[in-house]
C-alpha cells in the first residue's frame, strides 16, 4: 500500500502560532519598508569641505616622518570625498584607482581602510593619525639596502616634474625680445602660437612603452628655456631626453639640441639625432670648480656630445638649472625630458 | 490541506481561478499600462541627449532617412549607399528612427530618436506585466511594472538616444513570445517575428537561442509531446498544447524567424549569410569599451563574473534589489528546497500562497523562463568582457526578468499581509465591508509603501540616472569611492550645452575647450546645435586660449588624475560652476583669469 505523503492537517495551536508569525513577519517587512522610504526621501546635507582638518592631518603625518622630504606628494585616496581636492589648490594630487600609489607620499582618507596596506611596493613612515573626519599617514616606498619598516637613510630624490608649477619658461627669438610663457594651466606651461607650443608634463610613447616626461617643443627660430631655482646644490641632476617613437618615425627628422646651464653657465650640451630612445645625462650640481669635467658630470656621455660636465657651482646652497631646447627643424620634434636630483651616496656607489 | 508557500498543484490538478484572476474588462491593464509609461517616459521625463553610441545612430540615420525617400530604394547602390556605412549598427532602430522623422517631417533625429526609446519601453511595460502576472497573478505583473519603471537605468534608456531601449523591447519581446508559443498557436508566428527583431535591436539577442533550446528540451511536457507523442501530454502542465501541437509551431518559428530577419533589414539582402556573420561579428574584433570595476580598470581582461549582477544590484533602488533577490532566491532555489523533507516541516509553518493561480504550472514556466532569461542575460557581460556589447548597455537587457521576481516577492509579501489583516481567515471574500475596506487599505499602503522609495529615487535621479546607485553601496558618493565609475556611458548632458548656450549669447566672443580633449562629446555638442537644442555655443579653442574650460568628470581616463589637481590649482573655486549629482562632481566649467 503506497503511504500517503500529504502533510497532516495543522492543529489550532499550530494555526495560532503561525498567526503569531505571520504577525511579526508583516510587522518587521512594514517597518523596514517604512524606515526604507525615510531614508531614501531624506535629503542627505552636502558634507562640509573640511580642508583644515584634511591639512592638519597631512602636516602631522609628515612630522612623524621627517626623511620623507617636504615635497613628496599628498595623495588623496578617498576619491568619494573628491571636494577637499577641489579646495586644496594643487595641494592634493590624485591617484587613479587602478594604480596603486608606489615610493614616497604622504595619504590622506576618510577611513583608515582606504588608506595602503603595507606590501612590498609601501610601508608606513608614520603612525595612523586622526583629525577632524580625516586619517592620514606617511609611507615610504622600497628602496636598495632599506629594510620595511626601517627608516630612511638618504635623502629622497626631487623630481623636476613635481616642481614644474614653480619653474619658469621663456621662448628666446634669435632676433627680437625674449617672451616669457606665463599661463599655467593643467600642470603645462603655454608659449604659443600652436597648441604643441608648451612646456609640461605629457605621457607618451618611447621604445612602445608609455613614458611621462616634460614636453618641450622646439620653437622655430628660438631657444625655448625651462628654468628650475631653489635646487638643493649637494645633489647631481641626472635626466633623460628622447624623441617620441612617432617622431623618431618620421624620415629626415631633424635633431633636437639640448643644453643645460647651471646658474647660468652652461655645463652639457647634447645633440640628439632623430632615432627612438632615450639618451641619459648627468649633471653635478655641487662641484665648485668652474671648467673641468669632475666625477659624476656626463659619465654617459653620448656621441652627441659637444660639452660635458658640471661647472662651478659654489655660488650659494641652491642652484638654477636651465633646460634649453632649440632645433633647425622643428617639424613634428616630440622632445621630451626628466629629470631627477639624486642623492651623492647612490650616485658614488653607481658603476 | 491549505496551500503552502510556493506550493504548487499537483500536475494532474487544474488551475484555479484566484481572487487576482483575470477580471472583465482586464485586457485594458496592458495598453494602459504602456500608455502611462509612454506619458511618464516622453511628457514627464525631458529627453537627456546623446552619448556616443547615440552620436552614431543619429549620424547613421542621417544616410537612411535619405534612403527611405530615394524612388529607387530597392536598388543595390541605393541600399549600399544607405546601410554599408553602419552596417554592424542594430538596423531596426536606426530604421525605425528614420521612418519617424519621414513621417514626421519636423521632427528633429534627437527628437525621433528620444520617441523611439520611449515607445520601446512603454511596448516592454506590457510584457513585463505579462509575464510577471502570469508568474504570480496580478499584484505580481503590477510589482515587475512598478519595479521595470522605477528602475533609473531603463528610465535613462527611455529617455535617451541610443539603441538600448529598443533593445530591451527586442529581447523581452522575443522571451515573452517564445514562452508564449508555447501554449498559444496564436504567438506562434509573433514568436518567429520577435525571434528575428531581437537579433536586430541588440547582437545579443542572438544568444536567446540558447536558453530557448535549453528550456524547450527541460520542457517535460513539450520533449515528451515532441518525442513521443502529437498532441496532449497527459502529464503535461494544465492550458498545454490546447490549440495545436508543438512540433509543427517549433517549424513555424524556426522557418519564419530568418525570413523576418532578412526581410527587415535590407543591407543582408545581398550575400546574406557573409553579411549576417560580419553584422554579428563585428563588435568581437573591436576593442571592448573599458570599465572601471572595484578600482580595476577592466580592458582586455574579461569583467568577473560578479560584475554583471553586482551592477544591477546597486543600480536599481533598494526595495527593489531586495525584493527581486529575496523572489529569485524564494522561487527558484527555496521552492524546489520545499519538496524536501525538512523543507515540508518548514513549510508547514509558512502556509501562505498568493495565488493558486500563480503557483501553478504556467506560473512556474514563467519564473523559469523569467530565470533562463536572466541568468543568460546576466552572463553575458562576463562573455563580452565588459557591460556594455555592441552599442547596447547589457545590465538593463536582464532588467524586466529581474522585475519578474520582484513581481513575484511583492505578491507573496501581500498574501502575508492579507492573511494577518484578515486573520488567516479562509472565508476571506465573506469579511464585513469595513474589514475587507480595512484589508484593501493596508495592502494598497503595503504596495505603495513599497515602492515609494523606488519613485522618489526614479525621479531625483533624472538626468543623470547613469550617475544613480543606491545606498546598498553608499549612493554615488559610496560608489566612487568604492571604485565604480560615477557616470558610465552618460550621454553628455544638455544640461551643460544649455550653459554653455547661456554664455555664448551672453558673451559671443567667448571661447571654450575641453580640458580632457574628447571629440566626440564635442561633435555631440555641435549635433544638438546643429538640431536646434540650443541656439548658439562658444567657438572652441585650445586649452590655453579658452575662456570657458569644460572639465567633464571621467573616472576611466587616466589623465583626468592628472590633470584635476593642476585643474584645482589654476581655477579656485569661485571661478568655476559644479554640476553635481549626490555630492558627487560630473561637470565643472572654470572661468580662467
Amino acid at each position: 500500500m503506497p503511504q500517503d505523503e500529504s502533510p497532516p492537517t495543522p492543529t489550532q495551536d499550530e494555526l495560532l502560532w503561525t498567526r503569531q508569525i505571520h504577525g511579526v513577519v508583516g510587522l518587521v517587512l512594514a517597518g523596514a519598508l517604512a524606515v526604507a522610504a525615510l531614508i531614501e526621501a531624506t535629503e542627505v546635507t552636502p558634507a562640509r569641505v573640511d580642508l583644515d582638518s584634511a591639512r592638519a592631518a597631512l602636516a602631522q603625518a609628515r612630522s612623524f616622518a621627517p626623511d620623507l622630504g617636504s615635497d613628496r606628494p599628498a595623495l588623496l585616496l578617498s576619491r568619494g570625498h573628491e571636494e577637499v581636492l577641489w579646495h586644496a589648490r594643487g595641494e592634493l594630487r590624485l591617484q587613479p584607482p587602478w594604480e596603486p600609489p608606489r615610493a614616497d607620499f604622504v595619504a590622506l582618507a576618510h577611513e583608515p581602510l582606504a588608506l595602503p596596506r603595507p606590501d612590498s611596493a609601501v610601508h608606513p613612515a608614520s603612525p595612523l593619525v586622526t583629525e577632524g573626519p580625516w586619517v592620514a599617514r606617511a609611507y615610504q616606498g622600497p628602496s636598495p639596502g632599506r629594510r620595511p619598516g626601517a627608516r630612511a637613510r638618504r635623502a629622497p630624490k626631487v623630481a623636476l616634474m613635481d616642481r614644474l608649477h614653480t619653474a619658469r619658461v621663456e621662448v628666446r627669438p634669435k632676433k627680437g625680445e625674449p617672451r616669457r610663457c606665463a599661463q599655467y594651466r593643467f600642470g603645462r606651461w603655454f608659449c604659443g602660437p600652436d597648441p604643441w607650443h608648451f612646456v609640461g608634463a605629457t605621457e607618451m610613447n618611447v621604445v612602445g612603452a608609455p613614458a611621462r616626461c616634460i614636453w618641450m617643443h622646439p620653437h622655430d627660430n628660438a631657444e625655448l628655456r625651462l628654468t628650475f631655482s631653489d635646487l638643493p646644490r649637494e645633489r647631481p641632476l641626472k635626466g633623460r631626453i628622447t624623441f617620441s617613437d612617432e617622431a623618431a618615425a618620421t624620415s629626415g627628422g631633424g635633431a633636437v639640441t639640448f643644453r643645460v646651464e647651471v646658474d647660468s653657465e652652461e655645463v652639457l650640451k647634447r645633440v640628439h639625432p632623430n632615432r627612438r630612445g632615450w639618451s641619459f645625462f648627468q649633471v653635478d650640481l655641487s662641484e665648485p670648480t668652474q671648467k673641468a669635467p669632475k666625477r659624476g658630470a656626463a659619465k654617459d656621455k653620448a656621441p652627441g656630445d659637444t660639452k660635458g660636465g658640471a661647472k662651478g657651482a659654489s655660488r650659494g646652497e641652491r642652484a638654477e638649472v636651465t633646460f634649453v631646447v632649440s632645433a633647425r627643424q622643428t617639424g613634428r620634434r616630440h622632445f621630451c625630458v626628466t629629470a631627477e636630483i639624486e642623492d651623492r651616496a647612490k650616485t658614488r656607489e653607481a658603476p | 490541506m491549505s496551500e503552502g508557500l510556493y506550493t504548487d498543484p499537483r500536475p494532474d490538478q487544474p488551475a484555479q481561478e484566484g481572487p487576482w484572476a483575470r477580471r472583465p474588462g482586464a485586457g485594458w491593464v496592458p495598453p494602459l499600462l504602456a500608455a502611462l509609461t509612454f506619458v511618464l517616459v516622453y511628457v514627464v521625463l525631458e529627453g537627456r541627449g546623446a552619448n556616443t553610441w547615440g552620436l552614431w545612430l543619429v549620424e547613421a540615420v542621417d544616410r537612411v532617412q535619405p534612403w527611405l525617400g530615394d524612388p529607387d530604394m530597392w536598388g543595390a547602390e541605393a541600399i549600399e549607399r544607405a546601410w554599408a556605412g553602419h552596417s554592424a549598427l542594430p538596423p531596426l532602430t536606426l530604421l525605425a528612427t528614420a521612418l519617424l522623422k519621414a513621417i514626421w517631417p519636423g521632427l528633429g533625429t534627437f527628437q525621433a530618436a528620444h520617441l523611439v526609446s520611449a515607445v520601446a519601453v512603454s511596448l516592454t511595460v506590457p510584457l513585463v506585466w505579462g509575464l510577471g502576472r502570469r508568474a504570480g497573478g496580478a499584484p505580481a505583473g503590477a510589482g515587475a511594472v512598478l519595479a521595470f519603471v522605477t528602475t533609473p537605468r531603463v528610465l535613462a534608456a527611455a529617455t535617451t538616444a541610443g539603441f538600448d531601449a529598443a533593445a530591451i523591447f527586442g529581447v523581452t519581446f522575443a522571451i515573452y513570445a517564445l514562452y508564449r508559443a508555447r501554449t498559444s498557436a496564436l504567438w506562434t508566428p509573433a514568436a518567429a517575428v520577435a525571434l528575428a527583431i531581437a537579433p536586430l535591436t541588440t547582437h545579443v539577442g542572438v544568444l536567446l537561442l540558447i536558453p530557448w533550446v535549453l528550456l524547450t528540451l527541460s520542457d517535460k511536457g513539450q520533449v515528451s509531446t515532441l518525442l513521443i507523442e502529437r498532441g496532449r501530454d497527459p502529464g503535461a502542465p494544465d492550458g498545454f498544447l490546447r490549440a495545436a501541437s508543438f512540433p509543427p509551431r517549433l517549424l513555424i518559428t524556426l522557418a519564419l524567424a530568418p525570413v523576418v530577419m532578412f526581410a527587415l533589414y535590407p543591407w543582408l539582402w545581398r550575400a546574406p549569410l557573409s553579411r549576417l556573420s560580419r553584422y554579428l561579428s563585428h563588435f568581437l574584433t573591436q576593442p571592448k569599451p573599458p570599465f572601471l570595476y572595484l578600482g580595476d580598470l577592466v580592458g582586455v581582461d574579461r569583467l568577473p563574473w560578479h560584475a554583471a549582477p553586482l551592477l544591477l544590484l546597486v543600480t536599481v533602488p533598494v526595495m527593489t534589489a531586495v525584493l527581486g533577490v529575496v523572489g529569485f532566491v524564494g522561487e527558484m532555489a527555496l521552492r524546489p528546497w520545499f519538496a524536501t523533507r525538512l523543507g515540508r516541516w518548514v513549510q508547514r509553518h509558512l502556509d501562505f500562497t498568493p495565488d493558486p493561480e500563480a503557483a501553478g504550472p504556467e506560473a512556474q514556466e514563467a519564473k523559469r523562463w523569467s530565470f533562463a532569461a536572466l541568468v543568460s542575460l546576466l552572463a553575458t557581460p562576463w562573455l563580452a568582457g565588459a557591460p556594455v556589447f555592441g552599442v547596447v548597455d547589457l545590465i538593463a537587457l536582464a532588467t524586466p526578468f529581474f522585475a519578474v521576481f520582484v513581481g513575484c516577492t511583492l505578491s507573496r509579501l501581500l498574501s502575508v499581509t492579507a492573511q494577518f489583516v484578515t486573520q488567516l481567515t479562509p472565508e476571506r471574500d465573506r469579511l464585513p465591508f469595513g474589514s475587507r475596506l480595512l484589508a484593501t487599505l493596508v495592502l494598497a499602503s503595503f504596495g505603495a509603501l513599497s515602492f515609494t522609495p523606488s519613485v522618489i529615487d526614479a525621479v531625483t535621479a533624472h538626468p543623470y540616472e547613469e550617475s544613480y546607485y543606491s545606498w546598498l553601496i553608499g549612493g554615488t558618493q559610496g560608489a566612487v569611492q568604492q571604485g565604480l565609475h560615477r557616470a558610465p556611458y552618460a550621454p553628455v548632458p544638455l544640461a551643460l550645452a544649455y550653459d554653455l548656450e547661456a554664455r555664448a549669447v551672453e558673451q559671443p566672443e567667448r571661447s571654450a575647450a575641453l580640458v580632457l580633449p574628447d571629440p566626440i562629446a564635442q561633435r555631440v555638442l555641435e549635433r544638438y546645435r546643429a538640431e536646434g537644442l540650443v541656439r548658439a555655443l562658444p567657438r572652441w579653442a585650445d586649452l590655453y586660449t579658452a575662456d570657458l574650460l569644460v572639465l567633464l568628470h571621467d573616472d576611466l581616463n587616466a589623465g583626468y588624475y592628472e590633470i584635476a589637481p593642476d585643474f584645482a590649482q589654476s581655477l579656485p573655486p569661485e571661478r568655476t560652476a559644479v554640476l553635481r549629482f549626490e555630492q558627487v562632481r560630473l561637470i565643472t566649467i572654470g572661468v580662467p583669469d
